[in-house]
């Protein structure tokens, strides 16, 4: 896998990775291509994409409000909030 | 300890020959003597515990018995625990305390067990050894040079070493099984759905499952019981009845099982697996079980479609780590953009990083048919082939892993071979099914774990299977010497 890709592949999972890791990561993931690769020759024609493992229709319920969450309890970490709110850089100017 | 089951435990305090707080007591000091070397624990709840155990104690002199009244046990750090640090083995979640308990965590805390302390694991359950773990590895307490298995190898080795009567875990493609087969003890995957996923940290979510550690399959079959059943809170848990499966194994007089043998389980195994494999199904035979040789065609293709599914569950489920709301939060960050990129970037080690990278790629534009899509296509193949087999046999049979444990170090720089450390497991999740490893002898000083895979809801009977080999055989009973 050239850097190329690598460095889309961290831009659209907002990762970054250090310039001394990308050769044995590029290793890696060729490696791991080449093993997933092996689902190519698989005779699927027909067969229906299997998303979930059991064959049962999503349950619904009641839409009943509840009083369960505790804000205060969510937010115990202060270093993140303020007034309730979560706390992140500067957006505008 | 003179009590060396989960049932021997609960008669004990029943009976009143023990109390729950001189029991809690001393699996805290086998801890405290065995644990810094082991490293099962990131969490010890050591006051919680002796309250909790206290607590029960004035409940029995009231009379009051609950299902696992005064029972210790070790939970798995992927549940989520009120009050406790949860870490998932990760940097990442290093400092949060869930507002909140799991449905497992509740379930047993209802059923009256103590909580000892939160499990070492691979770092967000990603890894077959337990060296990806932000905490450091576990050690195999049959050989401290030795890997325990993974993800849940804190759990596995814990209970293993008896410093836990039992503990839980969670298995996506075989992190219950290989620790449970790498560590000589049981461990229960139920069939997907049997229990609720709810504050369990999400790995990859169509494969999750949570289960069991135990040194005897009845403890399993006693635990299994209370922690199974629907969850409103969770919407792919199942409705279907939770059946008592100790009373299944113990009354039920059903011997002669038809037992399929999959060619592609056995075609590539060494001999001394082999050979312990083969003496197991003779005990079987012995015991009235009926052996048929099946196909499972598309299982030497579980790894591969694995390898794609589970990375881009994972690339999914972990964005909701952004350094926002909880877990690790970097001081580097000037704009928002590098808050989610140096937060993650700090936050999750390198096995962790790779996989979001590998599912990221398999879901993005251009190649999602060829991987994904394809991929789930093979899965549907997979479990085709399991259906095809539970037409002609009850059970199937096979080892759980290729080998013995293998050293601390040894596959650390070599993904796929760490991969397929997980080949006669990774297939069972992609369909769903419920599979459970017990062990079943030695290779060189170390266990070996044999692995029985049933239809799905159909544990009862695994594990009516497993109480009648271990009648037979004390692989199970057998003790490191650490």
């Amino acid at each position: 896998m050239d850097k190329k890709t690598i460095d889309k592949l961290t831009f659209l999972s907002k990762l970054s990775i250090p310039e001394s890791d990308i050769d044995e990561l590029s290793k890696n993931l060729d490696n791991i291509l080449k093993l997933i690769g092996e689902i190519d020759a698989a005779p699927t024609d027909g067969m229906i994409p299997m998303a979930h493992p059991l064959d049962f229709s999503q349950p619904l319920r009641d839409d009943v409000s509840k009083k369960d969450i505790n804000r205060k309890e969510n937010q115990h970490d202060l270093s993140k909030t303020k007034d309730g709110y979560y706390t992140v850089p500067k957006i505008l100017d | 300890m003179a009590y060396k089951s989960v049932i021997e435990i609960l008669n004990a305090i029943k009976k009143k020959d023990i109390s729950s707080s001189e029991l809690t007591r001393y699996y805290l000091n086998q801890i405290k003597e065995k644990d810094t070397d082991l490293n099962c624990f990131i969490t010890v709840t050591e006051e919680a515990a002796i309250s909790k155990a206290q607590e029960i104690d004035n409940e029995i002199s009231k009379g009051v018995i609950k299902p696992l009244s005064g029972l210790p046990i070790a939970q798995k750090d992927i549940f989520c625990t009120k009050g406790v640090k949860t870490s998932c083995g990760s940097k990442m979640l290093d400092n949060f305390i869930s507002p909140y308990d799991a449905t497992v965590i509740e379930k047993l805390n209802n059923a009256g067990t103590i909580m000892l302390g939160k499990t070492n694991m691979d770092e967000f359950a990603m890894g077959s050894s337990n060296e990806t773990s932000f905490y450091g590895p576990v050690k195999n307490p049959w050989d401290k040079d030795y890997v325990p298995g993974g993800s849940s190898g804190g759990s596995a080795s814990a209970v293993a070493a008896r410093i836990a009567p039992c503990s839980t875990g969670t298995d996506t493609g075989g992190s219950i099984r290989q620790p449970a087969s790498l560590c000589g003890i049981c461990g229960l995957k139920p069939t997907y759905g049997r229990v609720s996923r709810f504050g369990m940290i999400a790995f990859a979510s169509s494969l999750d499952q949570a289960g069991l550690f135990t040194t005897d399959a009845l403890d399993a079959a006693v635990l299994l019981k209370e922690i199974s059943g629907h969850d409103p809170k969770d919407s792919t848990s199942s409705s279907i009845d939770v059946p008592d499966y100790y009373e299944y194994c113990i009354n039920n007089d059903k011997k002669a099982f038809t037992i399929g043998i999959p060619d592609e389980f056995i075609n590539d195994l060494n001999e001394d697996v082999k050979k312990s494999f083969y003496d197991s199904i003779k005990i079987l035979e012995g015991i009235g079980c009926k052996i048929k040789n099946i196909k499972l065609e598309h299982t030497g293709l579980g790894v591969s479609a694995y390898q794609v599914v589970a990375p881009a569950e994972c690339s999914s489920n972990l964005s909701r780590f952004d350094g926002v709301r909880f877990g690790h939060r970097s001081d580097k960050a000037s704009t928002l953009e590098e808050l989610y990129r140096e937060s993650r970037s700090e936050g999750f080690g390198k096995e962790v990083k790779r996989r979001i990278l590998v599912g990221t790629y398999a879901l993005s534009a251009g190649y999602y048919d060829a991987y994904y899509l394809k991929a789930q296509k093979v899965r549907n193949l997979i479990a085709q082939d399991f259906n095809n087999a539970f037409n002609e046999v009850d059970l199937i049979l096979g080892p759980t892993t290729p080998d013995t444990a293998f050293k601390i170090g040894e596959k650390m720089n070599d993904p796929i071979a760490m991969y397929l450390s997980d080949v006669y497991t990774v297939s069972t999740n992609l369909a769903g099914l419920p599979a459970m490893s017990i062990p079943m002898g030695f290779k060189d000083k170390l266990p070996l774990g044999l692995q029985i895979i049933g239809n799905h809801f159909d544990e009862k009977n695994i594990l009516k299977l497993c109480h009648l080999y271990q009648k037979e055989t004390d692989w199970h009973i057998q003790e490191p010497n650490s």
